[in-house]
């Protein structure tokens, strides 16, 4: 059988199939709720799938991912709350619909526009990842070393933060990923005798404790006592014929940033969403429209957010650099099922790019459905105290992250991250690089020192291809603030922030 | 920069190599501290700054949860999972302020009764 066909033949187990309805169920709910992110929920359900096989696994922790991106539109329309950061830019009109009394409107045409650009996305998945595996494969030690560089490098030039505290989370993830056995010579570091450790800090443990623990932590710091009010009218369901016309171009629009943006490492729907508005914006008959209602900027946003999905799933599995923050945690669990995400992996298994499609096909057409279900019952789950979802979350924490060597000793390394995730935050250090740095610490180190030992620094500088990606991670870290204090020479004022006065705040 | 310097620090206390390479197991180390050393100093010479801390109501909150959360595994190992779990969520409802007598029995009682079967029944983790 081709590729293709035994890569679908593997979504025929029922079992398979719950596993992807129990994923939608989820990721829903985690998309519906502010405050916990999809890679939050992914995290969680590490410890939860760790104990299936890597087929069931993989439908839950995938379907998760692309229903959080259809669940998270709702809190975004209906209390100008994103449920996710990928629907950060879902509010700069979904809301102001809503407040018009097309709440409806703004529910279906968000769906709709995810619905595409997830399809989108997957045909990107679908068609690209293969061929790129195949160029990445002549990738020696100092390709892959620059590579995982960029990667480093670009989550920490979108983790929001200033670069350099970025890269001191990034460094702190390296070291924690000298913990255990060296690479080259199999000797003992920083291990103190302890069996725990001997294979290194528990990785699905550290992240659950900086993303989900710290995550709700932060919440409960952060959270007024008041609940959300949302919105009740939801008016009409279903666009109008010109509506659905105008939809056309915003579509184009969406689908091509969210192409584009998906499949640079570490940028995800958040960034896809806001590009594709101001583009969208750009070239509209309406702009005046856009930030105060447009359903051609929903549409552009949730198109562009979704087709991130697809493409980021290709990066992260064919070069083995995660396509964004989900997919860094996603690694640790295919790690851990012995798939090791890189060149590799597709040319031994080319059916998992299909088997893969096809989940994120099917999570795509379940989402789909659920988001057209009337959405009143969820908009009154919004009203909720975020009390209960502490506790209930906060507790799964603790025994997801047990389950995942029966350990105790991991429940506590969980909790000390935790405490490390929100001493972080509280200094202004992202946690997206720390996590990247534990989870490619072993292959930048291994590959470092093998590309030295063969022709020391010059095996890496006399490679067209790793300098290449190297000069792209010195362009990412130091071209936005070259561009930041050219233009404000131009304009002749003093550098502070980028001008945002074309997103609505 | 401390914690690039004790990094530095940890990487020399490693045992020379035994196998004959270039790189020994404590250059990765090492490097790696150097850098964070490096990138801290640059940050230090810069204002020191923080996010405002307007949430004094969410910061006992949040180390109440915290508290809980350690007490329930330190319990765990002592008296077992259904007990621990279930003294563990009825500490953090009281201690996040709900004083509903239905909510605090009933919320521990159904999540402590679904993840045990979750866990234990269906996934046969020993809990």
């Amino acid at each position: 059988m081709t590729p293709l066909l035994d890569g679908f033949a593997a979504l025929g187990d029922p079992f398979v199939l719950l596993c992807i309805a129990i994923g939608a169920a989820i990721g829903m709910l985690v998309g519906t709720f502010p405050g916990i992110t999809a890679t939050m929920a992914i995290a969680l359900a590490s410890g939860f799938t760790l104990t299936l096989d890597p087929v069931p696994g993989l439908a839950v922790l995938l379907t998760i991912y692309v229903a959080a991106n259809f669940g998270d539109r709702v809190p975004a329309i209906l209390v100008n709350t994103p449920g996710t950061p990928a629907s950060i830019a879902t509010t700069f009109d979904g809301y102001p619909m809503a407040k018009k009394g097309l709440a409806g409107v703004a529910l279906t045409t968000s769906a709709f526009a995810s619905a595409v650009g997830s399809v989108l996305g997957i045909i990107v998945l679908m068609t690209a990842a293969i061929p790129l595996s195949r160029i990445a494969l002549e990738f020696g030690p100092a390709e892959t070393f620059a590579l995982v560089v960029f990667g480093l490098t670009m989550m920490v030039t979108v983790s929001g933060s200033r670069p350099v505290k970025g890269f001191i989370a990034g460094g702190l993830g390296l070291f924690l990923a000298t913990v255990g056995r060296d690479p080259i010579t199999g000797a003992d570091r920083f291990t103190f005798g302890e069996l725990a450790v001997a294979d290194g800090v528990p990785f699905i443990a550290a992240i659950i404790g900086l993303f989900g623990v710290a995550e709700i932590l932060d919440g409960a710091r952060r959270r007024q006592d008041q609940v959300l009010e949302p919105i009740r009218q939801f008016g009409r369901w279903w666009p109008t014929r010109s509506e659905l016309r105008r939809m056309g171009k915003p579509l184009a629009i969406g689908a091509g940033v969210g192409a584009v943006v998906g499949a640079i490492p570490a940028t995800g729907g958040d960034i896809g969403g806001i590009i594709a508005w101001s583009q969208a914006k750009r070239a509209s008959k309406h702009p005046e429209e856009f930030g105060h209602g447009s359903i051609e900027g929903l549409t552009a946003v949730d198109t562009s957010s979704n087709a991130t999905l697809g493409p980021s799933v290709t990066t992260t599995l064919a070069l083995g650099i995660p396509g964004d923050s989900v997919m860094a945690v996603m690694i640790g669990s295919l790690i851990i099922w012995g798939i090791q995400p890189g060149p590799a992996l597709f040319s031994s298994r080319p059916d998992l790019v299909f088997t893969i499609a096809g989940i994120m096909l099917l999570a795509t057409a379940v989402a789909l459905g659920l988001s057209l279900l009337r959405l009143r019952g969820v908009a009154r789950l919004l009203e909720l105290h975020p009390r209960y979802l502490w506790v209930v979350v906060l507790a799964a924490c603790m025994v997801g992250t047990f389950a995942i060597n029966n350990s105790i000793v991991d429940v506590g390394v969980m909790l000390v991250f935790g405490i490390l995730g929100i001493v972080m935050r509280r200094f202004g250090f992202p946690a997206g690089p720390l996590v990247l740095g534990l989870i490619l610490g072993e292959l930048a180190e291994a590959n470092l020192r093998r590309a030295l030992e063969i022709g020391g620094p010059a095996n890496i500088l006399t490679s067209p291809i790793a300098v290449g990606i190297l000069l792209l991670s010195i362009a990412a870290v130091a071209g936005p603030p070259v561009v930041q204090r050219l233009r404000a020479r131009r304009a002749n004022q003093p550098t502070t922030e980028p001008s945002r006065k074309d997103i609505p705040s | 920069m401390a914690l690039g310097i004790v990094m530095v620090v940890l990487a020399s206390s490693l045992p020379p190599s035994t196998v004959l390479t270039a790189f020994a197991p404590q250059w990765w180390p090492t490097t790696v501290g150097v850098l964070v050393a490096a990138l801290g100093a640059i940050l230090a010479l810069r204002t020191s700054e923080r996010e405002d801390d307007d949430h004094a109501t969410g910061s006992s909150r949040m180390l109440a949860l915290l508290a809980s959360a350690a007490a329930g595994l330190v319990l765990w190992q002592f008296v077992g999972f259904l007990p621990a779990m279930a003294a563990m969520s009825v500490a953090m409802l009281l201690l996040l302020g709900e004083r509903r007598l239905l909510v605090i029995v009933l919320l521990p009682l159904i999540l402590t009764s679904v993840l045990y079967t979750f866990f234990s029944e269906l996934l046969k983790v020993p809990l």
